[in-house]
């Protein structure tokens, strides 16, 4: 690889980070001071909740970054009682917000962890358990970007939710 | 192409057919009317995503189009609004053509190596004096992101008009 490829590809790095923590702290910033019992009320009628929608959130930064690109399957505390990912389910999660604030912001660390240690042109060592076993993210930065783009769209739902529950808005300030 | 506008264009494509899907099957009152207490419709959400967010950011900033650069003093939510006589279905056609505008003006200008390590062709210093987006590469987060959210938003109006949800689809089946 020449110098100012090598030098492309370590900005390129640096910016989806930096893009990928925003819409993390955004996620965050929505839900900080939400009602407790706001957390657990569905808004729509699929049922989600904010809580449960924070849940997957942390479980989608271990499913891509831990799962796929390490190839683990690292069971944690966090599962007891959990039950398995089920794409079609509400997202719902009956945990404290504090609880499930920690587990989101310990997801991220270990995410940013795996990014620190890997290219973004290298290909995932697992594989990503959809519905067609062809369908697969095929280097790291497609990775990264489903990141960036899922946390921004959940981000979205919990704007929505935030408003219904009690008027706010605007909260997640973004780049 | 470029392996990473690849990626770009085929997440911003993956984002614009949800913001089409979420929306498919609506009837014409429910696209027009306010579904939330802040107020908006989704139209007015969509022609914010054409104006705003396609034609500015894409074409006026990373291409620096000149044919639009007046949107650089209108500002980017100036569009949050569908203007007298517009239909639904010209305010939905408005953003597909839109969006193949944008999709070919990106490989014209950014289809080659380091393209995304530059800076932009243009800048709305009008808007922001002081603050910018150092490279094209910024910008097209700012877009994947912004789209996304907005796409978030509209998943939720739909869910609060009848019931209808995005929930469920694999990011890698295309």
């Amino acid at each position: 690889m020449t110098a100012t490829a090598e030098s492309t590809l370590q900005e390129e790095a640096r910016t989806l980070r930096r893009f990928l923590d925003h819409q993390r702290r955004a996620v965050l910033a929505i839900v900080e001071g939400l009602d407790e019992q706001a957390w657990h009320r569905p808004i729509v009628p699929s049922g989600w909740t904010p809580a449960g929608l924070l849940a997957h959130l942390g479980g989608a930064e271990r499913h891509w970054f831990q799962d796929v690109v390490l190839g683990l399957d690292d069971v944690l505390p966090w599962d007891d009682g959990r039950p398995d990912y089920d794409p079609h389910a509400a997202f719902t999660c009956d945990r404290p917000p504090a609880e499930i604030v920690a587990y989101y912001r310990e997801q991220c660390a270990r995410s940013n962890a795996v990014l620190d240690m890997t290219a973004l042109t290298a290909v995932p060592l697992g594989r990503h358990n959809g519905p067609d076993e062809d369908d697969q993210p095929p280097t790291v930065r497609w990775v990264v970007l489903h990141m960036i783009e899922e946390t921004a769209c959940h981000s979205g739902h919990l704007d929505i939710a935030r408003e219904m529950a009690d008027g706010q808005t605007n909260l997640g300030a973004r780049i | 192409m470029n392996k990473e506008l690849e990626a770009f264009i085929d997440y911003l494509d993956a984002e614009r057919d949800h913001v089409h899907g979420i929306l498919e099957g609506l009837a014409d009152k429910d696209l027009h009317r306010p579904v939330l207490p802040s107020g908006w419709s989704c139209l007015e959400l969509v022609r914010h995503l054409t104006v705003d967010v396609e034609r500015f950011w894409l074409r006026g900033v990373i291409a620096g189009e000149s044919e639009v650069a007046d949107l650089f003093q209108a500002g980017t939510t100036a569009h949050w609004h569908v203007p007298d006589g517009m239909s639904a279905d010209e305010v939905l056609s408005d953003y597909r053509s839109e969006i193949a505008r944008a999709n070919a003006a990106l490989v014209a200008v950014a289809d080659t190596e380091h393209a995304l390590d530059r800076k932009p062709a243009a800048w709305p210093v009008e808007i922001w004096p002081d603050w910018r987006l150092p490279d094209v590469r910024n910008v097209l987060l700012h877009v994947v992101t912004e789209l996304s959210c907005h796409a978030g938003h509209l998943d939720a109006a739909r869910e609060l008009i009848d019931g209808k949800t995005w929930f469920g689809r694999d990011p890698f089946s295309r």
